[in-house]
């Protein structure tokens, strides 16, 4: 078999001095009281937030230090050099996985699956879809602006069945939207078109 | 192995060319292929931290990968990260490779061709039958590399297949199980 073996070593030594370049440094001694000083998880989310997300309201794409891939069991996310983030919510097991990934890189994300017999009202809306939405990618992802995010906002993300006897099969659409509150659970009132939540 | 350059290493001689072929089976062009290549590579790098090894081998972890890379490119969306444009693949090419990139990108021409007659399926039946079929993955690699659970990938590759029959192209055709 024809192998470019001048190129596979070529790129080899460029990613291995790439790998190089990532290797943890090491952590500096700090004071024992700063251990105590919050919580493990608000402090990663508080970093993780000012890394990715920046100053609030600022009305353009936030630049981000590299694009971040994840792919787990039953979601795709993907941050783009611009801010842009792009989801795919596959399969209803992906909802808590994808929720912890999303506050993991600082966004206060809630992720929940189409409940048909939920009577909550709809929370308030705090950036309305339109604005929120960068659009939909070729194989269906949802696309949104972090940039619009307000910083006492929730991210709400719902999953609806296409098919209600095979939940896991894929999704019909996938609500996002900026919400207020968060909610117990949530209904799509309008399954068979593109959700407006209230 | 994203900070580990000898797991790196390893890695990467171990699933080098299993990237050319999946990158080589969808696009016709040697210095696409090769940007291509090492954006999968430095993809994984960057995502070297999601691999959890109780979910399936690290190859269907990658194919999900370049699955993302390619489509990435396809929509022609930015991915200049400072580190791809680092190990931007087409200026790493002398002529051997260039040469070899082309007889690789020849030898996958039915390979592609299947993949093309398959376009006319459904994006959520076309991926399970593109891993299964043309990229020789199980059911459960193809599952993984998907996000979706198992038992979900095989009533969507039934349902391709099922639509294959509906389909009399001879390209899809040679795609059905032998019974």
């Amino acid at each position: 078999m024809n192998a470019p073996t001048g190129f596979r070593d070529r790129l080899r030594t460029e990613l291995v001095e790439l790998v190089e370049g990532r290797r943890p440094e090491p952590a500096p001694r700090r004071h024992r009281a700063w251990r105590f000083a919050l919580p493990v998880g608000v402090t990663a989310a508080a970093a993780a937030a000012a890394l990715w997300i920046g100053t609030p309201h600022e009305n353009r794409e936030r630049p981000v230090p590299t694009p971040v891939v994840v792919n787990e069991v039953g979601f795709r996310l993907e941050i783009e050099p611009d801010g842009i983030v792009e989801v795919a919510l596959q399969d209803p097991a992906g909802a808590k996985g994808l929720e912890r990934k999303l506050n993991e890189l600082g966004f206060r994300a809630v992720v929940m699956v189409d409940d048909r017999g939920c009577t909550e009202p709809a929370p308030q809306i705090a950036v309305p879809a339109e604005t929120l939405l960068a659009g939909i990618g070729d194989h269906g992802e949802t696309r949104f602006r972090t940039s619009v995010l307000p910083p006492d906002a929730y991210l709400l993300i719902v999953y609806a069945a296409e098919d209600d006897q095979y939940p896991s099969d894929g999704p019909s659409m996938t609500l996002i939207a900026a919400v207020k509150t968060v909610p117990g659970c949530y209904k799509i009132n309008n399954p068979a078109g593109f959700p407006t939540p209230r | 192995m994203g900070r580990d350059p000898a797991l790196f290493e390893r890695f990467y001689e171990a699933h080098f060319d299993a990237v050319l072929r999946y990158v080589t089976r969808r696009c016709t062009d040697p210095y696409t292929a090769a940007d291509l290549t090492a954006d999968v590579f430095v993809a994984a790098i960057e995502a070297a931290h999601t691999y959890r090894p109780e979910r399936g081998a690290p190859l269907a972890w990658l194919y999900g990968i370049a699955a993302n890379v390619v489509a990435g490119h396809r929509r022609r969306a930015a991915r200049e990260s400072v580190a791809s444009r680092k190990a931007g693949g087409r200026r790493l090419l002398d002529d051997a490779d260039i040469a070899a990139f082309e007889a690789r990108i020849d030898a996958e021409r039915a390979a592609r061709e299947v993949l093309t007659r398959m376009a006319t399926l459904p994006d959520r039946l076309r991926a399970v039958l593109e891993l299964v079929a043309v990229d020789g993955l199980t059911v459960e690699a193809a599952a993984q590399v998907l996000g979706i659970r198992p038992a979900t990938a095989r009533v969507r590759l039934h349902r391709a297949r099922k639509q294959i029959r509906l389909d009399p192209s001879p390209a899809l055709l040679a795609l059905e199980p032998r019974s």
